[in-house]
């Protein structure tokens, strides 16, 4: 167990590294981050500007080199400074962490509580009205595009019956854990939830179904086991599996789901922020938003990779 | 010039440059059924052949597949497809590729846990012993015990594809004008929202119930397939 702990640790950090270059060498395919500045032949800035802001941002040097400087600052936790306004891209991003990670854990818990138990009972139940009205909820999850999802949500209830909030996460002054500010939350986070939940719903579900269709399951039922039991302890145990492993691909679905929610709910994370960056062709902003993400994402995987090596033995690593 | 709600002439209203959206909700139909059989095809063809190789040897096969799977589905899909559309053309063959791209790992994931899980069993050990290649105990011995999941995946594959090339032409990334997209549509009309619903509405239920069709006909396709459920 120390020794996989270990392997998959170190894989981790190789990931991680490996996403770097990836993320950057994508983010200089976007285009010149120069041009920005000085169109050739444009703007009146002058040839010995162009270089010095070039000298300035290390854009002179050969990529690899600019690569292995721009990694070394970001280990030290310096992100450079955004090319748009010239603000610590650090602050930028540290002020926009905290309404993501609500947003996030609120739409994950949301999604586990959704979707797990009701996969459970309507494979139990199957073909029970339980079974449909889950099976119904996964199904419009899955199927809805996100932005329309959040398009109707809007119509509908802040709109048309005008009771929710739209447009900030909340006024800045009030505590989290008030309503002044909790009602801002609720839309985005069901509308980010709702698809994972189905997901969660359809896997479980599907899992289930086939554990206890399997031969042990019958012996247990056989023995006397009480049904209770013989579900919950027999079969759930083996068929949360699957969905486990699936979890660090669902958490991955946040990251896309965010960008689209925090867009048309203006809501003030670390999403906007990646795709103002984009549109702006902002190399140091996009690069960090993007490594920010990932390294919580490599950090969910292998916590999924733990859960899944105490959890199942008979699956062998070497 | 102004949005139209729905009448005899046109059912589903109009939108605000009094365009007919029935029928640009048909036309659109085509191009969106092209780009995602095109990229899922690609994509669940290729994700399951190297999930099933590195689930079966294992090893240094395995470590390298699986990081390269993890480096891939730890970078944000939808951004990443926004910067390359960004750096190249943005063109219907780019969108596919890139669609192709994003949708394999997936695949991979699944069927190699899936293979992880049936490769221990022993008819695959019996196999073995009556001098069974590796090739052919994948192909005759895994493959069919994973089809099961590689189903539910190409299923869900196919909503995900739709819905993430939905939002890519609703963020202007999507499909390239003048061809008709679903998702552009919602995005063109999202600023009328409280005086024309029906312009948002429509085009996101044709989104919806088309992605839904596809679930159910993988949820039809999975009990036809496995023998053991039809038997409850």
């Amino acid at each position: 167990m120390r020794r996989y702990l270990i392997r998959k640790l170190i894989f981790a950090i190789i990931t991680l590294l490996a996403a770097t270059m990836f993320v950057f060498g994508l983010s200089r395919m976007a285009g010149d981050p120069l041009l920005l500045f000085a169109k050739p032949g444009g703007y009146g800035m002058s040839p010995e500007r162009v270089e010095q802001l070039s000298q300035k941002l290390g854009l002179d040097k050969p990529l690899v080199v600019q690569y292995l400087v721009w990694l070394g600052r970001v280990l030290t936790g310096d992100f450079g400074e955004t090319i748009v306004s010239e603000t610590s891209v650090r602050k930028l991003i540290w002020e926009r962490v905290a309404p993501t990670m609500q947003l996030a854990v609120a739409s994950f818990i949301l999604a586990i509580l959704m979707g797990v138990p009701l996969g459970v009972v309507s494979a139990v139940k199957r073909g029970s009205l339980s079974d449909y009205v889950s099976r119904t909820i996964a199904l419009i999850g899955q199927a809805a595009p996100i932005f329309w999802v959040c398009i109707m949500a809007i119509l509908l209830f802040a709109v048309t019956l005008d009771w929710l909030p739209v447009g900030t996460a909340g006024p800045d002054d009030v505590s989290f854990w008030t309503w002044a500010k909790f009602k801002y939350l609720i839309m985005p986070a069901f509308a980010l939830g709702w698809g994972p939940a189905a997901a969660l719903l359809r896997l479980t579900r599907s899992s289930m179904l086939e554990v206890l269709d399997s031969e042990y399951v019958t012996l247990a039922r056989a023995k006397g086991t009480a049904y209770r039991v013989v579900v919950w302890k027999h079969a759930f145990r083996n068929a949360i599996l699957q969905p486990l492993t699936t979890s660090a691909i669902i958490l991955a679905s946040f990251v896309t789901g965010a960008v689209v929610v925090e867009r048309i709910f203006a809501w003030p994370g670390v999403g906007q922020l990646m795709t103002d960056a984009v549109w702006n062709n902002d190399f140091p902003t996009l690069t960090s938003t993007v490594l920010v993400f990932t390294a919580i994402f490599v950090a969910m995987n292998f916590l999924a990779d733990i859960a899944y090596g105490i959890l199942n033995p008979v699956i062998r690593y070497d | 010039m102004e949005d139209e709600n729905a009448s005899i002439s046109y059912f589903l209203g109009t939108d605000a440059l009094g365009r007919d959206i029935l029928s640009k909700i048909i036309a659109g139909a085509r191009i969106t059924v092209l780009v995602v059989v095109a990229a899922v095809g690609t994509g669940v063809i290729v994700g399951t052949t190297i999930g099933l190789v590195a689930g079966y040897f294992g090893g240094l096969i395995d470590d390298i597949v699986m990081r390269f799977v993890d480096a891939w589905n730890i970078l944000p899909g939808l951004l990443i497809i926004l910067v390359i559309v960004l750096v190249l053309e943005q063109s219907l063959e780019t969108l596919i590729i890139v669609l192709a791209i994003v949708s394999w790992p997936g695949a991979v994931r699944l069927v190699r846990a899936e293979t992880l899980s049936l490769k221990n069993r022993e008819y695959v050990a019996l196999a073995r012993v009556a001098g069974a290649s590796n090739t052919r105990i994948m192909i005759r011995h895994i493959l069919p015990g994973v089809v099961n999941i590689v189903i539910v995946t190409a299923t869900l594959g196919t909503g995900n594809i739709i819905l993430l090339e939905a939002s890519l032409s609703y963020l202007g990334a999507g499909i390239p004008p003048p061809e008709p997209s679903w998702g552009r549509m919602i995005s063109e009309e999202r600023q009328y929202i409280d005086a024309a619903w029906w312009t948002s509405l429509f085009p996101g239920l044709v989104i919806a119930m088309v992605v839904m069709s596809g679930n159910f006909l993988g949820d039809w396709f999975r009990d036809r397939v496995d023998p053991t459920l039809r038997q409850l």
